[in-house]
């Protein structure tokens, strides 16, 4: 494979990595970056193949159930707030800021 | 090992104690599973107490569901409140669910004595059990090899007569699969007949739960206990409870045999055990038809679309906030969600992430997502045809036999390959069951191979039926493994 | 520039408002979990809207009702089959890393707004979405997340980018408020959060294609709004004036400083990756559904106001009062239907109810006042019983107390006096007591009676009937002077 595929690849696998919040390793990008390519263009024939889709009506399925508007009991904070990585108060705690590596 | 049927009806006869029951499965586990790897989490102590509440229940007079006392395995990915369901994840250990699936619930209610968690592949996405973050389950009948995926400690678990029962879940055929590798029976039910809440979701418009058992009879006997509406899936299909189908002969039964699923790539010893199988259905009066599916060659890459795009959806939630095994990472936001899941997630499930992600991308979506799911509607559409001329459609489960353990892990295009035959009816949303059909012999070992069935859509009862009819016939489904001690 | 130059085309602003309303139900959109404002962080939550492995959503039918109801108040067209998709991003206030909401098709398209002075603003879409919850950041080292909010149901109002002018934006937005508040879709409070403003806006030439648009974030009035408007239109033309291009971006307003900033950008900000939720079948309206809801609409305020006007001879200013909130709307109604005075009701609740209420430190459905028992005040009054002073006095005791106007007036002896020795003695009394102004009116002037029945009625604590007293005193100060 030529050097200017693979680095498209990698290009591309970053570009995807970063939308998906999936931090990874050198060595996970040299394994990943060929193997999305190869899969996909695996995958291609599907879109070579098949026509493009109409203006899809929904596929078989039933109507949407939906359910009345009467209050259930909600969790108690101590059901799920100790299991969590980090709280305060009866807050969630995360880092304060939002930007960062890609 | 006595069936489920059989172990609930002496529970409840009083013949013997559902605690005695459990005692001798914690038993057989503690043997055998150190080698087998079957069971992730043991729940000793809430089985013991239940079983002793089921115990006392009966000698009071209370009526005894059509489960009572049959000890149970559940798949890593359902959600058993208060008890460590990981997915067979690294980003999930220790995580306990406050609330319990509606499936378990309905088992328990059927007097079901749960017993632990089961091995799996992580978060459902793998054919072999290789990609469990803790355990690669071993398979019973070459502990060499893979029992299949992704209810690997499932299928090993039933198969190695741990257990009766276990409830796992079908996406691509992650409970069919490995019940054909195992020897057992392991069932796919409609779309929507059972309910997803509590089931952690990879493909929600694929994912099903699927019971896998010893007998045809026994995952009847789970299907009507399990089945119904339930208020909070609103994917769930309503209508009358199902109960057991009513066709008692095999004569006449109009048997599809598609052409793709007898093709190029199955391996020949496979194909001998197929045909014979289907010699058998002929000689009980069935009429095999003939018939072309030729939307099946692009079943696995329509799937794989599919399945990414909604896992890629389905897994965004692992962002290390609210629960799970947070990294900090750089020390921004982004960085600790990068950190946590780059860490905490393994290499197939990353993989599909990826795909998924880019299958949904700004200008990639109609190419990719858009012409899946028109083939995947094309796909139900050839298979509805072919139901107007056939009753089932039948062939094998898999291409081959169980594959050694870490012979395809290198090549993940080569494991999705193999899953040809059982995504075709997840695609479709049809119901599909996986019977021991007989074996192969590879060296010392005995292969199983399983013969799967496809039934129209909403025709779980009927096709049960005459997967069962099918399996009375034989004596598949009987054989154990030579490593057990307790057949 | 040369002055002989013909002058460029004037610029014209172009707003669109992107509005969301979070809909008056009792629970989530997704969630049985009860959504209210002001509760302690993460009680109201559920493995649902925590967004935890293995939760299921299932759409709230009341959310969908209301939606509907705010398409056919606002004169949308409906999708019959609308559908929910996922819109994927990461933030710690997104439980599931996707919002779920309505991209390909909403439940309903189209519609309008019409202002008070009659133009017509189009709508392009309404749809249903769930609330994320809150991040705080202005406290301690960390993002404090609180998912009460997350899950709620909203709707989405996208107009067209149709409005001029930040005046007008405002009116849009309170006769969008009006309109929604009315058909009792939604309590549409900024300050308690239930109703948020995006605004996009840009300036082209006359005649030329729309120029570059900027979102503006972080309005949290109608002030603001207007307010942040009219500095974005002045910074977006003087940076064309000087030649320069409006950047597209997201700009943030400072209500202190009284300026836009721009929002550090994201990368890859806008690829949501959109998903039809696998998990939710379309949403299917019926024609009967549609039809009740259509029969159930309540009448808009306009429209009320107009009726007032037209059928019930009210002001314009009193209609106005009168429709404030659907509540006082039909109270008045109510009190007119019952008293058959339409305008002595809409003076009361307009002038002397707010003040007893003002002055027992009550709102209106707080009070023990009731359209029955205001419009028996008004028959008090009309029979001549009560005099208009003594009634106030009545109405202070109706919005505190459970007694009934009749039953009040006989415990405070406040009946009017029209007549009797009682009336007799008093303007006897005060004829001696005024000898000037007795003077005054026996030499013409006419006004001196004022006084004179000033004086009657101080003396009688209000409870004479003026008319009796002026026909009294008429009466005594024509007879003949004694000799």
């Amino acid at each position: 494979m030529s050097d200017a595929h693979s680095d498209a690849d990698l290009l591309r696998l970053r570009r995807v990595a970063a939308l998906a919040r999936l931090e990874l390793e050198p060595a996970e990008e040299a394994r990943l970056a060929p193997e999305l390519a190869r899969i996909l263009a695996a995958f291609e024939e599907l879109a070579r193949r098949t026509p493009a889709p109409a203006p899809a009506p929904a596929p078989l399925e039933p109507a949407a159930r939906t359910r009345p508007d009467v209050p259930q009991p909600s969790l108690a904070p101590h059901e799920f707030l100790p299991g969590a990585p980090a709280t305060e108060e009866g807050f969630f705690l995360v880092p304060k800021t939002i930007g960062g590596a890609p | 090992m006595t069936s489920a049927a059989e172990l609930a009806q002496a529970h409840t006869r009083g013949t013997c104690s559902v605690r005695a029951t459990l005692e001798e499965t914690l038993a057989r586990i503690a043997a055998a599973d150190v080698e087998l790897g079957a069971v992730a989490a043991l729940a000793s102590e809430s089985a013991r107490r239940r079983a002793d509440v089921l115990d006392a229940a009966r000698a009071h007079g209370f009526p005894c569901g059509p489960l009572f006392g049959v000890p149970v395995l559940l798949k890593s990915n359902l959600c058993y409140a208060g008890h460590e369901s990981n997915c067979g994840s690294r980003l999930l250990a220790g995580y306990r669910s406050p609330f319990t699936a509606t499936v378990v619930e309905r088992l328990l209610d059927a007097g079901a004595v749960v017993v632990g968690h089961a091995h799996m592949d992580e978060f459902a996405m793998g054919s072999s059990g290789e990609n469990s973050a803790y355990r690669a389950t071993r398979n019973p009948w070459d502990p060499t090899r893979v029992p299949g995926g992704s209810s690997s400690g499932c299928a090993a678990a039933v198969a190695a007569r741990l257990v009766p029962l276990a409830l796992g879940s079908d996406t691509g055929g992650s409970v069919r699969q490995p019940a054909a590798l195992c020897g057992i029976s392991g069932f796919k039910p409609s779309y929507g007949r059972l309910s997803r809440h509590g089931l952690v979701a990879f493909g929600s418009s694929l994912d099903q739960v699927g019971p896998l058992a010893t007998s045809v009879a026994d995952l009847e006997l789970v299907l009507e206990a399990l089945s119904g509406l339930d208020v909070r899936d609103a994917t769930t299909l309503g209508g009358p409870p199902i109960t057991r189908g009513t066709r008692s002969t095999l004569t006449g039964l109009r048997v599809g045999v598609p052409r793709e699923y007898l093709g190029a790539g199955l391996d020949a010893r496979v194909r001998a055990v197929i045909e014979r199988a289907l010699a058998e259905l002929v000689a009980a009066g069935a009429v095999c038809v003939p018939l072309e599916l030729p939307g099946t060659e692009l079943a696995i890459a329509t799937y794989y679309v599919v399945a990414t795009a909604e896992a890629a959806s389905n897994l965004a939630r692992f962002d290390g906030v609210r629960y799970g095994a947070r990294v900090e990472g750089g020390g921004s936001l982004a960085a600790m969600m990068g950190a946590t899941r780059g860490r905490g997630l393994g290499a197939e499930v990353k993989r599909r992430i990826l795909l998924g992600t880019f299958v949904l991308s700004h200008g990639f979506e109609e190419a990719w997502y858009g012409r899946a799911s028109a083939h995947r509607a094309a796909l139900a559409a050839e298979f509805r045809s072919a139901f107007e001329q056939v009753d089932v459609i039948v062939g094998p489960t898999t291409p081959a036999p169980a594959f050694r353990l870490g012979e395809k892990h290198a090549d993940p295009l080569a494991m999705y390959l193999a899953d040809a035959l059982t995504v075709p009816a997840s695609l479709a949303g049809l119901p599909a069951v996986s019977v021991p059909a007989g074996f192969v012999r590879e060296g010392e070992h005995d292969l199983p191979v399983g013969l799967q069935w496809i039934g129209p859509a909403g025709g779980d009862a009927e096709l049960l039926a005459a997967a069962r009819l099918f399996q009375n016939r034989t004596e598949h489904h009987r054989a154990v493994p030579p490593a057990c001690t307790n057949a | 520039m040369s002055p002989e130059a013909p002058a460029a085309p004037a610029l014209v602003p172009a707003i669109g408002l992107e509005v969301h309303c979070q809909l008056a139900t009792r629970t989530k959109l997704f969630c049985p979990c009860e959504h209210r404002f002001g509760a302690a962080p993460n009680t109201l939550v559920c493995p649902v809207c925590l967004g935890a492995p293995g939760a299921l959503p299932v759409p709230n039918q009341e959310a969908v009702r209301l939606a509907l109801r705010a398409g056919l108040a606002l004169g949308g067209t409906l999708d019959r089959a609308s559908r929910f998709d996922r819109k994927h991003y990461f933030y710690c206030d997104l439980p599931k890393g996707y919002q779920t909401t309505q991209q390909a098709r909403p439940i309903v398209r189209g519609g309008a707004v019409t202002l008070p002075d009659g133009r017509r603003v189009r709508l392009r879409r309404i749809h249903l979405e769930e609330d994320a919850g809150k991040a705080i950041h202005d406290r301690g080292a960390h993002t404090r997340v609180d998912l009460n909010r997350a899950g709620v149901p909203l709707i989405e109002l996208v107009s067209e980018p149709e409005l001029t002018s930040p005046a007008e934006a405002r009116a849009y937005l309170e006769t969008l408020r009006e309109v929604l508040v009315f058909a009792g879709v939604s309590e549409c409070d900024m300050e308690q959060g239930s109703l948020r403003c995006d605004v996009n806006v840009s300036l082209h030439r006359a005649g030329e294609p729309l120029g570059t648009r900027v979102e503006l974030k972080n309005l949290n009035s109608f002030r603001h709004v207007e307010d942040a408007l009219v500095y974005e239109l002045a910074r977006q033309a003087e940076l064309l004036a000087r030649g320069e291009r409006v950047l597209q971006e997201t700009r943030q307003w400072d209500p202190e400083r009284g300026e836009t900033r721009a929002l550090r950008s994201k990368e890859d900000a806008e690829d949501y990756r959109y998903l039809a939720d696998p998990d939710l079948p379309a949403l299917v309206l019926t024609q009967e559904a549609i039809e009740a809801e259509r029969a159930a609409l309540p009448e808009p305020a306009a429209a009320r106001r107009a009726r007032w006007q037209a059928e019930l001879g009210l002001g314009a200013y009193d209609a106005g009062v009168l429709s404030a909130t659907p509540a006082l709307a039909g109270f008045f109604e109510e009190s007119a239907r019952l008293s058959g005075a339409p305008k002595e009701s809409a003076n009361w609740l307009a002038n002397d109810v707010p003040a007893a209420l003002r002055a027992a430190g009550l709102t209106l459905e707080a009070s023990r006042l009731s359209p029955a028992r205001l419009a028996e005040l008004i028959g008090l009054v009309r029979a001549d019983t009560l005099g208009k002073a003594a009634a106030r006095t009545v109405l202070g005791e109706l919005v505190r107390g459970d007694e009934s106007p009749a039953a009040l007036v006989a415990r405070l002896g406040l009946a009017q006096v029209g007549g009797g020795a009682e009336l007799e003695a008093w303007c006897r009394a005060a004829v001696e007591a005024n000898a000037r102004a007795v003077a005054d009116f026996r030499a013409g002037e006419a006004r001196a009676l004022g006084a004179l029945i000033g004086a009657v009625m101080k003396a009688s604590g209000g409870r004479a009937s003026p008319e009796a007293v002026r026909a009294a005193l008429t009466r005594l100060l024509s007879a003949p002077e004694p000799a």
